[in-house]
């Protein structure tokens, strides 16, 4: 919510001249000043027509994305992305080096409402890499991304990471003299240590706020670190101290911002039911659960129920509060979900490792661009040919419709391209697993075929010639071309298991793990648990390969003695181990050289987990979960 | 139509099914001269294969598996219930255990590698024919060895290094959710160990698995 503000901002530092110009920020000041969204959507529409017109692209710009915040205010955050990605072309143009990197980070900010914090992520990330590449000054939008980064690893409870980039937040904000994002910063740190339950640090920081807040006039700003304020008092069980500074807050936010006061009403709450006063409690627990409820809030709604069970075992009424810790422990079991943790952590490592996946990222984002304005031009040539038909006849409509055909097929055909490099990259795998089997066929039936026939006729020859038996040259050029054919069919098994498909994957593990076997003196144990019969012929094939990779690594790169394999299916997913004595290795240094980074690879591409463990003398455990129904 | 067996005759007739021309001249090469075995007739495919049986049906038939319009193993089951008293040896490059059983259940009577020699083809002609079982040296070699190993693969279960946390973990009587907290593991990972362990000591509750594992010397 807090980038809503960033923009007005943003506006005193965009360039103005011209009379057109100065119509077009007259309109938008107007429009940041009225409260009705849909009056001020209206008014931001004629800005961006006039910004158009007379080719204004930070009018256009500001037009787009103010009005895309408008659609935030009324939580339809399917729209505010679209009317953000439209504004992206503007803001390439605008003076701004930052605006491409504020489309991005609105476009995150959507998702993170709606809790898809992968994306979220993702395009925080984008906006980074996009600001970094056109200026190499602070500027609010990097702060911002700070900031925004840290509350994203704040949701997933990664508190000293969040931490870690509220710091440079701060510290950026400071260099660069932004007062603005220096208060968020602030009111940010002041948080993580009130959930450390360090009132005493977290109290400068919300002062420092306040402070930034005046010398700014934000009320916003002012409203939010009363209340924070007053969650200091309440750790420090200063009730009364509590009740006085949450409601400066409430007067602060009077009806202009509503997340300080929802916050307020559950600090309240707290205080009353701690003070016994619980009518009141139950008062402002009950607004504030209500929009909560309404806004979709997901992530205060652990606070709504705690503060429930509290309320009622104060008031003895044990029924009930028993009622609300069972929704507790059932929303926190949705919320605190350690496959989400995993998901961002692998992100990362994606985004700092992987060309190949940022490639796929910038795809799907252009892909989702370009489908937007696909669907705009969709309406407006619908909008065209009605008013055609009413105005001018039949005539013009099919000549106009023609024209727009042509460019929308067009458009199609871009579309399609994306589509085809997002497809081109996740096929690369199966285009491997194809080409192998292309190898494997060929080994197999063009060589192989030739040694048999070879060894068939040569294995006649006694017949003629029975001297030829005791001849050394003949009987090991025979067993040289049976080693020959061994080699052969061992490698193209390799290159494609023809079986694999017929058994389960069950089955082709212990075969797989019998052949490496007979290979050297070391020992293999294979378990698996579970129904493995429902597993897709890919979700198999590439089971088998991670194992075959693994495996590999284990016993001619680790010199293990001991391997252990364990698969078990459960609960519609699949939990590969790997673990042996060997070697180990110190996983800084050397992913990419084991094969490993495929198998990461092929475990991305399914959507599981991988937790590597492993240093130098201490052998490699490797879990992998993956999700068999994905496919 | 059927052919009895024709135990009076002077020679074991033998086909082939397999797409490779250059295989099919080497067996050719080593079938000619046999004063007891007659090269009957060669198929390239299943389809031809099955038609072919339906006019004449030989004393041994040399199945490739690999064929490409009906993989071998897959014709094996009904050229055996149609034709129960021809003998079929598999001759192929799989030496994936998988095909080995699978066309000795579907009533292969021999398996043969396509790189044996002369005497052992034509020893596996002989044999199968007169009622023998034959198995390429290689392939029975690789069959013991999976029978052995399968027999060792005792009884005591291993561990992986999570399960055993995750054991501890449930003797110090967590829940699933608080070992989850503590491994940094989603609940449903933690449920899923849970499940392997109880799977692997063949117990049906928690207090059973912890008692075993005391017993077993794991705690």
């Amino acid at each position: 919510m807090k980038n809503v503000f960033l923009f007005l901002l943003l506006f005193i530092t965009a360039n103005v001249e011209g009379e057109d110009t100065a119509t077009v920020n007259a309109l938008y000041l107007k429009g940041t000043k009225v409260l009705n969204p849909d009056s001020a959507i209206v008014l931001f529409d004629s800005m961006y027509m006039m910004s158009v017109r007379t080719g204004y692209a930070d009018g256009a710009f500001m037009a787009l994305v103010t009005k895309g915040i408008k659609y935030l205010e009324k939580l339809d955050y399917e729209s505010y992305r679209r009317v953000t990605y439209d504004a992206m072309p503007w803001a390439e143009k605008s003076t701004q080096k930052d605006a491409v990197a504020w489309c991005l980070i609105n476009i995150g900010e959507a998702w993170f409402n709606e809790g898809n914090y992968t994306l979220a992520n993702e395009f925080y990330y984008e906006a980074l890499k996009d600001i970094r590449k056109k200026t190499t000054e602070i500027t609010h939008a990097t702060a911002n991304i700070y900031n925004c980064l840290g509350m994203v690893n704040t949701r997933l409870q990664q508190y000293d990471k969040a931490l870690g980039y509220y710091n440079l937040a701060y510290h950026v904000s400071q260099q660069a003299n932004l007062p603005y994002q220096l208060a968020i910063a602030c009111e940010n740190k002041g948080k993580y240590f009130i959930r450390m339950g360090m009132p005493d640090s977290a109290e400068i920081y919300f002062r420092q706020e306040m402070d930034i807040g005046k010398q700014l006039g934000k009320v916003d700003l002012i409203s939010f670190s009363w209340g924070r304020l007053g969650e200091v008092s309440l750790l420090r069980r200063q009730y009364k101290l509590t009740v006085e500074q949450l409601h400066m807050c409430i007067e602060m936010a009077q009806n202009h911002f509503t997340p300080p006061v929802i916050d307020a009403a559950y600090s309240l709450a707290e205080a009353y039911t701690h003070m016994g006063i619980f009518a009141k409690a139950k008062q402002h627990l009950e607004w504030a659960y209500m929009e909560t409820k309404q806004r979709h809030y997901r992530d205060h709604l652990p606070v709504a129920y705690r503060q429930y069970v509290a309320l009622y075992k104060a008031m003895g009424d044990f029924q009930k509060a028993l009622l609300y810790t069972d929704s507790l422990l059932r929303i926190n079991d949705t919320l605190i979900n350690a496959d989400k943790v995993n998901a961002i952590n692998h992100l990362e490592i994606k985004y700092r490792t992987s060309e190949k996946d940022l490639q796929l990222a910038e795809s799907r984002f252009l892909l989702e661009k370009q489908e937007s304005t696909l669907a705009r031009k969709t309406l407006l040539i619908w909008m065209v040919s009605g008013g055609g038909l009413l105005l001018a006849g039949l005539l013009i409509i099919s000549y106009r419709n023609g024209n727009n055909k042509q460019r929308l097929q067009n458009e199609k055909i871009k579309s399609l391209r994306q589509q085809n490099t997002i497809d081109t990259l996740n096929a690369r795998m199966d285009g491997e697993e194809k080409e192998r089997a292309r190898i494997a066929r060929e080994l197999h039936d063009g060589i192989g075929g030739m040694l048999s026939s070879a060894i068939m006729q040569l294995s006649t020859l006694p017949r003629g010639w029975p001297a030829i038996k005791e001849q050394v040259a003949y009987t090991e050029s025979i067993s040289l071309l049976k080693d020959m054919g061994a080699e052969v069919r061992k490698t193209s098994h390799n290159l494609m298991p023809d079986a694999l498909m017929k058994q389960t994957l069950d089955a082709s593990l212990q075969a797989l793990c019998q052949s490496v076997k007979g290979d050297g003196a070391f020992i293999i144990s294979y378990q698996s648990y579970g129904d493995h019969s429902n597993l897709s012929a890919e979700m198999k094939l590439n089971l088998y390969r991670i194992v075959q990779e693994l495996l590999h690594n284990a016993v001619r790169h680790a010199q293990a003695d001991k391997v252990l394999i364990q698969t078990t299916v459960h609960d519609g997913h699949i939990t590969l181990t790997v673990e042996d004595d060997g070697s180990g290795f110190d996983k800084s240094e050397k992913m990419t050289g084991l094969g490993l980074s495929n198998v990461a690879a092929r475990v991305r591409g399914l959507n599981g987990d991988m937790v590597l463990n492993t240093a130098p003398g201490m052998g490699t455990a490797i879990n992998i979960d993956i999700n068999i129904n994905i496919l | 139509m059927r052919k009895q067996p024709d135990t009076g005759s002077a020679f074991i007739s033998v086909a082939i099914a397999d797409d490779h021309p250059l295989v099919i001249n080497g067996l050719r090469h080593v079938l000619s001269g046999q004063a007891d075995i007659a090269l009957q007739t060669t198929y390239n495919t299943g389809k031809a294969l099955m038609t072919g049986l339906e006019q004449d049906v030989p004393d041994v038939l040399l199945l490739d598996i690999m064929l490409p319009d009906i993989t071998g193993d897959e014709l094996l089951a009904g050229i055996i219930t149609m034709y129960h008293d021809l003998k079929v040896i598999a001759l192929t490059n799989q030496s994936d255990l998988y095909y080995v059983e699978t066309m000795l259940e579907r009533g292969a009577r021999g398996y043969l590698l396509k790189t044996s020699e002369e005497a052992v083809i034509l020893d596996a002609i002989r044999i199968v024919y007169g009622g023998g079982i034959y198995l390429d040296a290689n392939v029975s070699e690789r069959l013991q060895q999976v029978a052995a190993g399968n027999h060792l693969s005792g009884f005591i279960p291993i561990l992986t290094r999570r399960e055993k946390e995750v054991l501890e973990h449930i003797a110090a009587n967590h829940t699933s959710q608080e070992i989850a907290d503590i491994m940094f593991l989603s609940k449903r990972t933690v449920d899923s160990h849970r499940q392997s362990l109880l799977l692997k000591m063949q117990v049906k509750n928690v207090a059973a698995l912890v008692k075993k594992a005391i017993e077993l010397k794991l705690l």
